[in-house]
């Protein structure tokens, strides 16, 4: 299980002023690829554009697993000024995916590393201590980062 | 006694369209956590081992059970000057603790990450280049259908899910300053606290 990441300079709307800054395509994503998460690095708002590195996972925790392939269509969007090989503020590690433990895997292999969660088995790679916002410690399965 | 007001610069003072979209605030405080005011700021200073925070209370005041098409928009102007790690700044749960359908801003130690969660099962997006010890307007867009959620900081979107199992069902109450545990002083704008999205 990988998670892939592309950067894209992307044609912006909206502006600071109004509090909505933001890339074109941020609002239609839902439809034009559902499954997609980004964060923006950088804005020009005076040139209207930004810095945006979306990353996918074929992760089956995904509500839809996606792959490179996926994001190389997002390529040709109409909104994408460029594509970038890499970014200053790109971060080592940009999207996480975990599931907590307590009541949430129905099952744990601590030795294979892997869960079962609503009928699917998956891998893992780590388990950390997270705290909860009751204060309430946690076990939380880090299922794919990168 | 009387009490002078100089009207032109209250109005210049005061950014009206946020002051009448402010939410009423709960406060979820225990005996170690103090707040005080100074006129520009709640300030919350908590001891460690303390999950205190400042709320909306019990459900969001513009959720509406009818419509299914409208997104929920809440912000707040948030800064920790001493120390910005460890703490969950501005946050949507259905209601304080219920961390499985968690959807907001933190800094989980490590990173400073917007984190979206479903039933437990979490995304979390590190945004680099982040100093939350200055004041910043942290925004949340939270679409009722579920298809999309947003985080924006200062007015420009920084974070964005469209995993729709990630993203957990309205409604919410608003919460923000909570220390996850650890000593910390945190600053909560006030006038407006938790509003809904207005700017200038």
């Amino acid at each position: 299980m990988t998670i892939y990441r592309k950067i894209y300079k992307v044609a912006t709307v909206g502006s600071r002023a109004e509090g909505n800054l933001r890339p074109t395509w941020a609002d239609d994503m839902p439809t034009i690829m559902p499954g997609v998460s980004f964060v923006v690095h950088e804005y020009d708002e005076t040139e209207g554009w930004c810095i945006c590195e979306c990353w996918v996972s074929d992760h089956p925790i995904r509500g839809i697993p996606r792959n490179m392939s996926d994001l190389e269509v997002l390529e040709s969007h109409e909104s994408v000024i460029e594509v970038l090989t890499q970014h200053p503020l790109s971060p080592a590690v940009l999207g996480i995916l975990s599931l907590s433990g307590g009541h949430s895997p129905e099952s744990v292999d601590l030795k294979k590393k892997t869960l079962g969660f609503k009928g699917k088995t998956m891998s893992f790679k780590r388990v950390e201590k997270n705290r909860r916002t009751d204060g309430q410690e946690e076990d939380l399965y880090i299922l794919d980062e990168g | 006694m009387s009490i002078n007001i100089d009207k032109k610069k209250l109005r210049k003072e005061l950014d009206f369209r946020e002051l009448c979209k402010a939410y009423p605030l709960r406060f979820h405080i225990t005996g170690a956590t103090t707040v005080t005011y100074d006129g520009e700021y709640l300030i919350i200073t908590s001891a460690s081992a303390t999950y205190d925070c400042i709320g909306t209370g019990f459900g969001s005041p513009s959720y509406e059970a009818t419509r299914s098409t409208y997104y929920l928009s809440v912000m707040a102007r948030i800064k920790a000057p001493g120390n910005d790690t460890s703490i969950y700044f501005f946050f949507l749960e259905p209601r304080k603790g219920v961390y499985a359908d968690f959807q907001g801003f933190r800094h989980d130690g490590t990173y400073h990450c917007f984190e979206f969660r479903n039933g437990d099962a979490e995304e979390q997006d590190n945004i680099a280049d982040q100093d939350w010890t200055t004041e910043h307007i942290f925004r949340i867009v939270h679409y009722k259908d579920q298809s999309l959620c947003q985080g924006y900081i200062d007015g420009a979107l920084v974070a964005e899910c469209t995993d729709n199992t990630k993203i957990s069902a309205q409604p919410f109450s608003v919460y923000t300053i909570e220390p996850n545990g650890v000593a910390r002083t945190v600053y909560l704008k006030y006038p407006p606290g938790i509003h809904e999205y207005s700017y200038s």
